[in-house]
């Protein structure tokens, strides 16, 4: 517990550290405007008959939130090997690299939470938007969406442990695939239903789906339609499971993979 | 003594796509005693570093057994870690926008240590190496002689029993490099159980420091002793340098014979007074009275003598063929 302490403030630093506090905390806000303002212009001005804004607003708005923890694992392999030189330290260190990863993604992801917050404040009356919250589902979702991109998270890393050149263009391509697959954006069963079918064994597709009837109040479109709420979180919750103790293995398997290679301490200057 | 390390036919090999094989170890054995400095002595790409790394838990071997207090470095890496700390020199390592007391108790927590008693410890240490006065300034503000006392505190916060430092004093400059040294040395005296293993480029370092050195070439243990056994290894004869009044080579002649065989005296001259100048080469180091004596006897009066030491450089420039390079480490996975 203490290592995932310690990693969630090495997180917090790294993330906030380069500037004064009320700077940061306006960039907080600020952040993820970028990625919420295109959805805003597709549903809200060209779109506007769709009724669709609210379905790919909260859509993009949690995907977002999920993706910061997917990042955040990825990169901290080359940021800690490569930039700061620490990856070895914290090898041989009593915390488990797992937990390290899981903590400066937490602290990532609690960002990306309190930035969500910050700008619903003025989205929903400005937009809108529906807004009828269920905390318990809200707050139980989040928890459980973060063990779902942890565990994909993890997964990622075990790769970018055995790979001494960083490939960013991997793990866009990867974050774009399942942005479109997930249904955060547009609803699956709008495309042909083979779609609509894949959509719905993506990892992240109940999770969104969950966060935005737990956020909204209602069920915004027919994607997922047939199934309660609460057999949304039940299936989250098995995705979480199940994700997270495979991202584990794979992380476990890197780590040991890279300790045959002698890449854990391998720089290239890139 | 208490073995701390067993090193047993130690190999590494490393394949590289489009390269033939490198064997950076080849078969290296030796241990290390509790309440032991021992230093790994070697040219770059020798496999000094690579040994470091098995040792550290941070690489795999191809064959070969390594323990740390009893414990296998290949399997049983998890209850190693806790009681070794690494010290790498001549690099940049550590979170630039921490500052040195955050940077340090950060790592304390990675070790599940009590922040009381961490924090004390920083102080403690801090305070050693000069550097308290810094801890509220961030890291990446450091002089490189800074940021590796603050290194050097991380490797030693989380009490370990074996100390790796693998060139510590790299591009650190003299002040820092003394501070660095006294510390490691008064560090593993206070535990009965603590060791410590150095690699370092400096000869006049691991003589000073280490009560052990190997010298590793091509992934081979060319010798393992003591640096004195190692200087008497290289040459038996003492040897002496006299700088004289007068002497002139039929004096000389006269000497020389009086001296008997084994014993090698050449002439030649101060290169700043021009006095004449002997080296003297003798079998046994009582010979010298002798000398003095048949000096004397030839009215030469002695203006400056002293013994010449052969260094633990002359014993591994015997030993390897050549000085340090500066080349790159060949045992990169990546190069």
């Amino acid at each position: 517990m203490k290592g995932f302490l310690a990693s969630m403030y090495v997180g917090l630093q790294i993330e906030s550290n380069w500037t004064k506090k009320w700077v940061w905390l306006l960039y907080l806000a600020a952040y993820p405007v970028g990625s919420f303002l295109a959805v805003i212009i597709l549903y809200g001005v060209f779109g506007q008959k769709t009724g669709l804004l609210p379905y790919a607003l909260y859509g993009t708005i949690f995907y977002y939130s999920l993706s910061m923890v997917f990042f955040d694992m990825a990169f901290s392999v080359h940021d800690d090997r490569e930039h700061y030189q620490t990856l070895k330290y914290i090898f041989l260190s009593s915390t488990s690299y797992r937990t390290y990863l899981c903590g400066r993604a937490a602290t990532r992801y609690l960002i990306a939470l309190a930035g969500i917050g910050i700008n619903l404040c003025w989205l929903v009356p400005v937009l809108h938007l529906p807004f009828h919250p269920s905390w318990a589902y809200l707050m139980a979702g989040a928890f459980l969406g973060y063990l779902v991109a942890a565990g994909l998270g993890l997964a990622m890393a075990s790769v970018f442990l055995l790979t001494i050149k960083l490939d960013v263009d991997v793990v866009d391509a990867l974050f774009g695939g399942l942005f479109v697959l997930s249904g955060a954006l547009f609803p699956p069963t709008a495309f042909p239903a083979v779609f609509a079918r894949i959509a719905e064994f993506v990892p992240m597709s109940p999770f969104i789906e969950l966060m935005r009837r737990a956020i909204s109040g209602k069920v915004l479109t027919t994607f997922l339609s047939d199934m309660s709420t609460v057999q949304l979180l039940g299936r989250v919750a098995l995705s979480a499971a199940i994700l997270f103790a495979l991202g584990s293995v794979l992380v476990s398997f890197g780590s040991r993979q890279a300790q045959r290679k002698g890449y854990i301490d391998v720089t290239t200057a890139f | 003594m208490h073995t701390s390390i067993q090193v047993e036919n130690l190999t590494r090999v490393f394949n590289r796509r489009g390269t033939a094989p490198f064997h950076a170890l080849r078969g290296v054995s030796f241990d290390v005693s509790h309440g032991e400095i021992f230093g790994l002595l070697g040219p770059n790409g020798a496999g000094k570093t690579t040994t470091i790394k098995i040792m550290a838990t941070l690489l795999l071997p191809t064959s070969g057994r390594v323990t740390v207090a009893g414990f296998d470095v290949e399997r049983e890496y998890a209850r190693v870690r806790p009681l070794i700390s690494l010290i790498s020199g001549g690099e940049t390592s550590g979170y630039g926008i921490l500052t040195v007391e955050e940077q340090l108790w950060m790592f304390s927590q990675f070790y599940g240590m009590e922040t009381p008693v961490a924090r004390a410890r920083i102080e403690e240490y801090l305070r050693v190496v000069g550097m308290w006065d810094s801890r509220r300034q961030q890291m990446n503000r450091l002089s490189t002689g800074m940021r590796q006392k603050v290194n050097l505190v991380r490797g030693l916060v989380t009490d370990p029993n074996v100390l790796f430092l693998d060139e510590p004093t790299l591009g650190v400059d003299v002040e820092a490099s003394v501070v660095i040294r006294r510390i490691v040395r008064d560090w593993v005296q206070e535990k009965p159980e603590r060791s410590v293993i150095l690699t370092t480029h400096y000869m006049a370092e691991a003589d000073e420091l280490c009560s052990r050195v190997a010298i590793i070439n091509h992934g081979l243990i060319l010798a393992n002793a003591a640096p004195s056994q190692l200087k008497q290894d290289l040459d038996s004869r003492a040897h002496y340098e006299i700088t004289l009044d007068r002497l002139d080579g039929e004096q000389l002649d006269r000497i020389t014979a009086v001296m008997g065989e084994g014993n090698d005296l050449v002439l030649g001259a101060d290169k700043v007074t021009n006095s004449p100048m002997l080296m003297a080469h003798l079998m046994h180091e009582s010979d010298i009275a002798r000398l003095i004596t048949a000096l004397a006897a030839q009215g030469a009066a002695l203006e400056y003598m002293r013994k010449l030491e052969p260094t633990l450089e002359d014993a591994f420039l015997k030993m390897v063929g050549r000085r340090f390079e500066d080349e790159e480490e060949t045992a990169s996975p990546v190069s």
